[in-house]
């Protein structure tokens, strides 16, 4: 993200959505807790905590993508090196996200 | 030849981190970044563990055996640990945001207050997940 | 990469004591920061005691006192010893502050005295301020506006208008809160600092002021004022109790607002 004041909103907004997003994440890990895989894999297909989750997985990935980028530009002072760690991170982001869509949707169906 | 560019160029610089006492305000500002580092390695857990649990029940297990062995349980509470502590001392930054305790003595109260809150509700949590 | 420790010639070496006799009743010591640019030396901790019947209370007398008394090498700036000038700011037992205006009964045990942190030091306490000053001269910190040549009266300022520049310009220029702040460690070359930006705010806030959407709009920069992460050890240092962090962050609020 280039623009400053827009990456800072979206850090913001985005925080905002992560935070009822991880009590609900952290109650089911205490309510799931002991349970077997065929629980889990049942817990996974109903379509509102599938929803939850992949909201959870894509806000949270953006967070940390412009979490890690301010981080970065912090530290990494040779511009080639800064850009290239970015790049990798962001493609890092899309990938992780891309296998969490794609699980969720493989157990919803 | 000591020649006045020659000199600049040899100053030193003085001792920064080796010589600043350690402040309640920077600490917490390396914690949050360390925190939320962490929690950026927490969720690449976290999408294996759902990718593990797509793929079926021998890999689920697998996993399971990772998550319930005492460096799964180690990690899993110190996750905790650092997901409350960063959520809350996001809170934070969106009241300074808003121009709300920004004086120093807020901001040292609120820090602290941030740090025993969560380890109330880390420990609170933990026994709930593992009692 | 940013380097956390210091560089080869920056290393800090022991070096001199200058000892009371034993039977010196009231007296203290204090580790001071000496480089002297002349020798090919690295920079050296001395060690000093002083009889505290002979010096003032404060930290900056103990300089004058050894300079006179011990070492008259011994280098760094003051004026005014009553903390308006901002020329004596150094590290003292650990933090920024005015050594005119701090106590040395104030500090536990051996009183150490460093430069201000992360600057290139010209000489013993004495830091090459050079961009420091240059930053501050980037927020154009003077009053631009066209009125006076309009009218032939004075610009007036109601109290309320009058009262949004206190706690901005009542600073002194010491630099205490830029040397404090991590940010400033790791980026001082292109992030501009509390110190200029307290600045820019008490010229963004002045209601006779024309240009605070053009001050924005130059600080509207990922590196000028967004590597400020509102850590707060600015506001913690300064010995004029003014709070930097806050007006930074009113800048950014002011920058979403124009968005
Ligand atoms: S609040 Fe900003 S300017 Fe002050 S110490 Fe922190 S990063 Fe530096
Ligand atoms: S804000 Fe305070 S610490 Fe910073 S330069 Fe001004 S007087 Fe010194
Ligand atoms: S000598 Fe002027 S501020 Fe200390």
């Amino acid at each position: 993200m280039k623009n400053v004041v827009t990456h800072r909103k979206f850090q913001r907004y985005s925080a905002l959505a992560i935070s009822p997003l991880s009590i609900w994440i952290v109650y089911s890990i205490i309510c799931m807790k002991g349970s077997s895989f065929q629980e889990t894999y049942n817990w996974f297909s109903n379509p509102f905590n599938a929803f939850f989750m992949a909201a959870f997985f894509i806000i949270s990935f953006l967070h940390l993508k412009l979490g890690l980028q301010i981080i970065i530009e912090d530290y990494v002072h040779n511009l080639k090196h800064r850009s290239l760690t970015i790049l990798s991170i962001n493609i890092a982001c899309y990938i992780f996200a891309g296998i969490a869509i794609f699980s969720i949707l493989t157990m919803l169906f | 030849m000591d020649t006045i560019e020659n000199k600049t160029n040899k100053r030193p610089l003085s001792p920064h981190l080796q010589i600043y006492k350690p402040q309640i305000t920077s600490i917490l500002s390396i914690f949050h970044r360390f925190t939320g580092v962490f929690l950026a390695f927490g969720l690449l857990l976290s999408v294996i563990f759902v990718f593990f649990t797509a793929m079926g029940e021998e890999t689920y297990k697998w996993w399971n055996c990772i998550v319930n062995s005492l460096v799964g349980k180690g990690l899993l509470f110190l996750w905790l640990l650092a997901i409350i502590f960063h959520a809350l001392n996001g809170v934070r930054y969106f009241l300074w945001d808003n121009d709300i305790g920004m004086s120093i003595p807020s901001v040292k109260w609120s820090g602290l207050f941030v740090c025993v809150l969560t380890l109330v509700l880390t420990c609170v949590l933990g026994i709930l997940i593992w009692m | 990469m940013v380097a956390f420790n210091l560089p080869k010639n920056s290393k800090v070496l022991k070096g001199n004591r200058f000892k009371l006799s034993r039977d010196v009743p009231n007296k203290r010591a204090l580790e001071i920061y000496r480089y002297d640019p002349d020798s090919s030396n690295n920079p050296r901790v001395d060690y000093f005691e002083i009889n505290m019947h002979e010096c003032g209370p404060m930290v900056l007398d103990a300089l004058i006192y050894i300079k006179s008394q011990i070492d008259s090498s011994l280098t760094f700036r003051r004026s005014c010893r009553e903390g308006v000038c901002g020329s004596c700011s150094m590290n003292i037992d650990g933090t920024n502050t005015l050594a005119c205006i701090k106590h040395i009964k104030d500090v536990k045990g051996v009183v150490k005295i460093y430069p201000l942190p992360h600057m290139k030091i010209i000489k013993d306490l004495v830091p090459d301020l050079s961009d420091a000053y240059k930053q501050y001269a980037s927020v154009k910190p003077w009053l631009q506006s066209t009125m006076p040549s309009k009218s032939e009266k004075e610009q007036l300022q109601s109290p309320e208008e009058r009262k949004e520049i206190d706690g901005a310009y009542e600073c002194i220029l010491c630099f205490c809160c830029s040397a404090s702040c991590p940010s400033y460690w790791w980026n001082g070359d292109k992030y501009l600092g509390p110190a200029a930006l307290l600045q820019a705010y008490r010229w963004i806030s002045d209601s006779r002021d024309e240009s605070s959407k053009s001050r924005l709009e130059f600080l509207k920069d990922s590196f000028k004022l967004y590597r400020c992460h509102t850590i707060m050890n600015c506001t913690n240092a300064c010995p004029k109790g003014l709070n930097p962090a806050q007006a930074i962050s009113r800048i950014k609020s002011s920058i979403a607002n124009i968005e």
